[in-house]
């Protein structure tokens, strides 16, 4: 009871304080009203996004899926890195910060040692113009350097820097560059698994289900974008509700799961089926919206 | 007097008379770190790539939370869903797949769920936290949670 009545007290006198700090006149009263203002509306916007962006699969899940589905190395679908010097707007400079992280994890997979060293540093360079301070120190372009043939520790230097950037944005209040980075990733992966099928559905079949599951994100994509009213960001909406309706074209769903224990390393398979029905066609277009989409991304300044 | 003290703080976030509090702040970093160092030990970073994101809360008794995650098929995954001590024991973790069916619970006294699992198909899963209340409504209990996911590597 002494610790709750305390705390209303305390509360009070959190209020009371900074009431009387903000009595000077009323400019600067209204002044640190719009400020506190403005910074309520970017942490309501933090928490309304943060568990959207948990939801989906992140560039090392989607890395990943590529290894599982053992695809081949293509350098000429990456982002060139050349492209860095052209990103100005803090939306060209997020959205592709995205696509290179995207891009790093699918290189991680290769031995494509000087590819992943140019990779690490563009990350890191299109991080410091961001102000995303320390998410990817020195010391870890160091270590990442250092540890180019040994994947478990550059698998988990990556996923070290999307974790730090992550709790940056988050800390620092900045949602728009949070959603942006998350779908620059987001459509990189999609973008990557799309021209390795060559938009054929014929191709790997366990690449073709990466892009048909991703069905399934998409929705929360466009969760992700809708609490944002910039014009900027609008028009991102409007393409990624464009491919929504290619994605609707499909048949999609999930039967009952089951669950089996395996009693050796006690782990448990979600046994379930999925139904999916789409046509070639279908897929086609949907590929080349992504490329449509994608390449928009990579051509912003 | 519990309640009164959270609708009393909602309203003057509500306001916008408070932004964050130091307290607030502090609560933050602690979750934070919980999360980095206990959950991310938990989910064992020789054997699991942790998967880039986290999610870390500060949660008082009462509390129910839900989260989502697609997962992805045919990846081998650790989840790791950690309470910290000072929320009762009685918490209750799940993990239940889209149509509500439970697939994992802690154990009983546990106050983390460490689950290793491979999925058929890339399905939405739903993380169910739920803190008991406590029976004296003029004690109040915080603490942190965390929750990340690993794939094998």
């Amino acid at each position: 009871m002494k610790k709750t009545i305390f705390r209303f007290f305390l509360s009070l006198f959190v209020v009371v304080s900074l009431s009387g700090c903000t009595t000077d006149t009323n400019n600067s009263d209204t002044t640190n009203q719009e400020v506190d203002k403005e910074q309520i509306d970017l942490q309501e916007l933090m928490n309304q996004i943060k568990p959207i962006i948990y939801a989906l699969p992140s560039p090392v899940e989607t890395a990943m899926m590529f290894e599982n589905a053992k695809v081949g190395f293509n350098e000429t679908i990456l982002n060139p890195v050349s492209n860095m010097a052209s990103y100005s707007s803090s939306h060209a400079l997020a959205l592709n910060l995205g696509i290179y992280s995207a891009d790093l994890s699918y290189i991680s997979l290769y031995e494509q040692s000087q590819t992943a060293i140019q990779y690490m540093a563009t990350t890191k360079k299109m991080a410091d113009k961001l102000g995303i301070l320390d998410a990817i120190s020195e010391e870890t372009v160091k270590k990442f350097e250092e540890n180019v043939n040994n994947r478990s520790v550059i698998m988990n230097t990556i996923s070290q820097t999307l974790l730090n950037t992550d709790s940056y944005l988050e800390e620092n209040y900045r949602p728009e560059v949070a959603a942006l980075t998350v779908i620059g990733g987001w459509i990189e992966g999609l973008y990557i698994a799309t021209q390795l099928t060559e938009k054929s559905l014929d191709s790997n079949e366990d690449l073709v289900n990466i892009v048909i599951d991703q069905k399934i994100s998409l929705t929360d994509v466009i969760s992700l974008m809708a609490p944002f009213k910039s014009d900027e960001m609008k028009e991102i909406d409007k393409q990624l509700k464009k491919l929504k309706t290619i994605y609707d074209k499909i048949e999609y769903s999930t039967g009952i799961v089951e669950t089996e224990i395996n009693s050796d390393d006690n782990q448990t398979t979600l046994k379930s089926q999925s139904n999916i029905k789409v046509s070639p066609e279908t897929f086609t277009e949907l590929c080349t919206e992504v490329e449509q989409i994608r390449n928009s991304f990579v051509q912003m300044n | 007097m519990k309640n009164i003290f959270k609708l009393i703080i909602v309203l003057l976030f509500s306001t916008g008379l408070v932004t964050e509090s130091k307290a607030q702040l502090f609560g933050k970093t602690k979750c934070k770190s919980f999360a980095t160092t206990y959950a991310l030990g938990l989910l064992d970073t020789l054997q699991y790539t942790p998967n880039g994101r986290y999610t870390a809360l500060k949660l008082y008794d009462g509390d129910e939370v839900r989260m989502f995650k697609t997962i992805s098929r045919d990846l081998d995954y650790r989840a790791v869903v950690a309470l910290s001590n000072d929320l009762p024991e009685k918490s209750k973790i799940q993990i239940l797949d889209f149509n509500h069916k439970v697939l994992k619970t802690n154990e009983k006294g546990k106050r983390s769920l460490v689950w290793d699992f491979t999925s058929e198909t890339t399905q939405r899963l739903i993380i169910a936290i739920k803190i008991p209340a406590h029976k004296d409504e003029n004690i109040e209990q915080t603490g942190c949670v965390a929750i990340m996911f690993g794939v094998k590597k």
